[in-house]
């Protein structure tokens, strides 16, 4: 086995392994860092696929941004699972467990049909430099409009959580 | 012209409501003292500005050759053409946005002074950002461009509509439009992404040239892949909520009704008519030829969704959600207009066939849209004018208006006249073009239960009329209003008497407007 494939057993088996904690753990906060480490490693495979961007986003988004927000939320709330009463949705659980299946049982067949193949190097699939060329001559202006859209977006949490004045 | 008077003259509107949107957001922070009706004033400003803008563009005579020609030569931005188009369609949707703008700032002022406490400036800031979004929507001829322009209005759109704080209505009003929109934009997002994967290109044109061979010189059309009418058919949820076509309209009536009532006017005018504008440019000008895929679904759907909004009209005690159930069936009644649509139509968008008058639809969709904002402005005016007063807008507060102020009840009978579609308001001629172009595509059925359910219309436009003159008044006191707001009313009013009269130039400038639409195949992609 080569260093590239070692590195994906183990952050294939992470990734999975973080998933299942952050089910099955009692606690919100283990649940949220147990994510954290599932994201984690899913960059990781990115990264070994070649999607270098991809992975760096996830990173920086996802295990980063995203994750250290719910973790803000759940302590601020210091939410605790008894505090959440009598589990209202344990109808649920057999169409989950029957979603679960099917999806994995697609998945893995695919995987199977395409068959799993490690490639000796592995190739650049985006690199992030053309990435950030096209994004600032083709894509010039949805880019403009983007930053337009999260200006607004801030602008509107604050007049939205701003409190009356004398309320 | 160098590059840079090609880029101001191209980007014009939309570099002016940036510039006064950001002027509008720090302006407070430097004077916070200011009088908030100086950001009233301020806004309005920035549409007239807008407005002479487009119209500077419309009358300069070679803007469309000049930059076709650079386009050419390399001399605009690659991203520049193949993202933002400057065409016929988008100046007469911007004008009309403009148009419906100035006259909900009129009636914005003062009903912001009575019912804001807080965040005014930001509130025109915002408006002053969803009308350029609407510019953008209007202008975009690229998938990405597009979906964030979309985004762009909504995420507005949102904010602005939950603006009253204290009226659970109002956030009922944003959370509803926030929920439908959040899933329906997913479901156009993810349809784009199936139609760049059957074409491999964002660029709308591109695709239109990808498809033009298959049409050829029979001009028969043809239905596209399977893949790619899925994605265009979830590209119609996005496009449907932002117009509020059933199945997509279920948010319309709380929203219209929870949000501040210049939002509701400026979610049944400006936005729609920039989402029907899109709705042209995706279907007729970029999937045209196609249409034999798309044309019996919107069919069905117009028939549904005007017979849906009027019948759930006829049950409705407030007149803010009567104005929105009417302008559900409104929608119905455009969508015969791209349900009439054929695939000669599309020759003559490219100009390979020459132009027969009264058999084309889409110019009558943009006249009856101009004479809608119109109409719709009017009657909205004519609201604000009694809910100032009242402060409430349901079917009691309207009664006996005629003798508490006889020129609203006036204005809001034409509006509603013109709605319903009597002559010599715009109405009729818009349903006139629009029930023509059906009946000379075969859709005869279609062109029946339009007649039809403008009759049902009727009803509950009368209604609210039989009440204001037949009932006696509530009150005694007569309902006085400002300038601006009965300004407002009387522009809308004569707008819609204007269209309907000189109904001939109106309509040559919405004909106008298709001529050069997809002019973009001529340029080279790479």
């Amino acid at each position: 086995m080569s260093v590239g494939q070692v590195v994906f057993w183990l952050a294939a088996v992470g990734a999975v392994l973080g998933a299942i904690g952050m089910l099955s753990s009692p606690n919100p906060v283990h649940s949220a860092l147990f994510l954290v480490f599932s994201l984690f490693c899913v960059a990781v495979v990115y990264l070994l696929m070649g999607a270098e961007f991809l992975a760096i986003i996830q990173v920086i988004v996802y295990a980063g941004a995203i994750m250290v927000l719910f973790l803000f939320v759940i302590m601020l709330l210091n939410l605790k699972r008894d505090e959440f009463g009598q589990d209202r949705l344990f109808r649920q659980y057999p169409v989950s467990y029957l979603a679960t299946a099917v999806l994995g049982a697609v998945l893995t067949t695919a995987g199977l049909a395409v068959g799993l193949r490690f490639s000796e190097e592995p190739t650049l699939l985006v690199p992030a430099d053309r990435l950030a060329n096209l994004l600032f001559t083709k894509y010039l202006l949805p880019f403009e409009l983007a930053s337009l859209i999260l200006l607004i977006a801030m602008i509107g949490v604050v007049v939205m959580v701003k409190r009356p004045r004398g309320g | 012209m160098t590059f840079k008077d090609l880029f101001i003259l191209l980007l014009g509107p939309e570099l002016w409501l940036t510039f006064l949107g950001f002027f509008l957001f720090t302006l407070d922070l430097i004077f916070p003292r200011a009088p908030k009706k100086v950001f009233g004033l301020l806004t309005l400003l920035a549409f007239v500005g807008g407005l002479v803008l487009v119209a500077a563009q419309v009358l300069s005579p070679d803007l469309a050759d000049e930059v076709r020609q650079a386009a050419q030569e390399n001399r605009l931005g690659y991203w520049l053409v193949t993202t933002f188009s400057l065409d016929g369609l988008a100046t007469f949707s911007k004008g009309a946005i403009f148009i419906g703008a100035i006259l909900i700032a009129l009636v914005t002022v003062d009903y912001v002074e009575k019912n804001l406490r807080e965040g005014i400036p930001e509130f025109y800031g915002l408006m002053v950002f969803s009308v350029l979004a609407l510019c953008f929507m209007v202008s975009s001829v690229e998938l990405i461009t597009l979906f964030l322009a979309i985004e762009f209005a909504s995420i507005s759109s949102y904010i602005l509509a939950a603006y009253l704080r204290g009226d659970p209505k109002s956030s009922e009003a944003a959370m509803k439009y926030f929920l439908v929109g959040a899933t329906t934009t997913a479901a156009g997002l993810y349809g784009m992404s199936l139609i760049y994967a059957g074409t491999g290109t964002t660029y709308l044109y591109e695709m239109t040239a990808q498809f033009m061979p298959q049409l050829g010189e029979t001009g028969v059309a043809f239905s596209p892949p399977l893949p790619v009418l899925i994605g265009l058919l979830m590209m119609l949820a996005t496009l449907g909520f932002k117009v509020a076509m059933v199945p997509f309209h279920g948010w319309c009536p709380d929203a219209y009704e929870g949000a501040p009532t210049p939002i509701t006017a400026f979610l049944s005018v400006a936005s729609k008519i920039a989402g029907m504008a899109t709705l042209m440019r995706v279907f007729a000008s970029g999937f045209g030829p196609l249409s034999a895929g798309w044309v019996p679904i919107l069919a069905f759907l117009s028939l549904v969704t005007m017979t849906f909004g009027n019948l759930a009209a006829l049950w409705q005690t407030n007149v803010k959600r009567l104005m929105a159930y009417s302008s559900i069936s409104q929608v119905g009644y455009l969508l015969i207009g791209v349900a009439a649509f054929s695939p000669s139509d599309f020759q003559t968008l490219l100009g390979m066939s020459t132009f027969q008058g009264s058999e084309m639809a889409l110019p009558g969709i943009f006249y009856f849209l101009l004479g809608y904002a119109f109409a719709n402005m009017g009657a909205f005016a004519v609201i604000i004018w009694v809910e100032n007063w009242e402060g409430a807008t349901d079917r009691e507060s309207f009664e006996g208006l005629a003798q508490r102020s006889p020129v609203a009840a006036a204005l809001l009978t034409l509006s509603f006249l013109s709605l319903i579609g009597i002559p010599p308001l715009a109405g009729f001629f818009g349903k006139f073009f629009l029930f023509g172009a059906a009946l000379s595509r075969g859709l005869g059925w279609l062109a029946i239960a339009g007649v039809v359910n403008s009759v049902i219309s009727a009803f509950y436009y009368l209604e609210v009329v039989r009440r204001m003159y037949f009932f006696p008044p509530r009150r005694p006191e007569r309902v006085s209003t400002s300038l601006m707001v009965s300004s407002a009313a009387v522009l809308g009013v004569v707008g819609a008497f204007a269209i309907g009269i000189l109904t001939e130039p109106a309509y040559q400038w919405a004909m106008a407007a298709f001529f050069d639409v997809v002019f973009a195949p001529n340029i080279s992609f790479r």
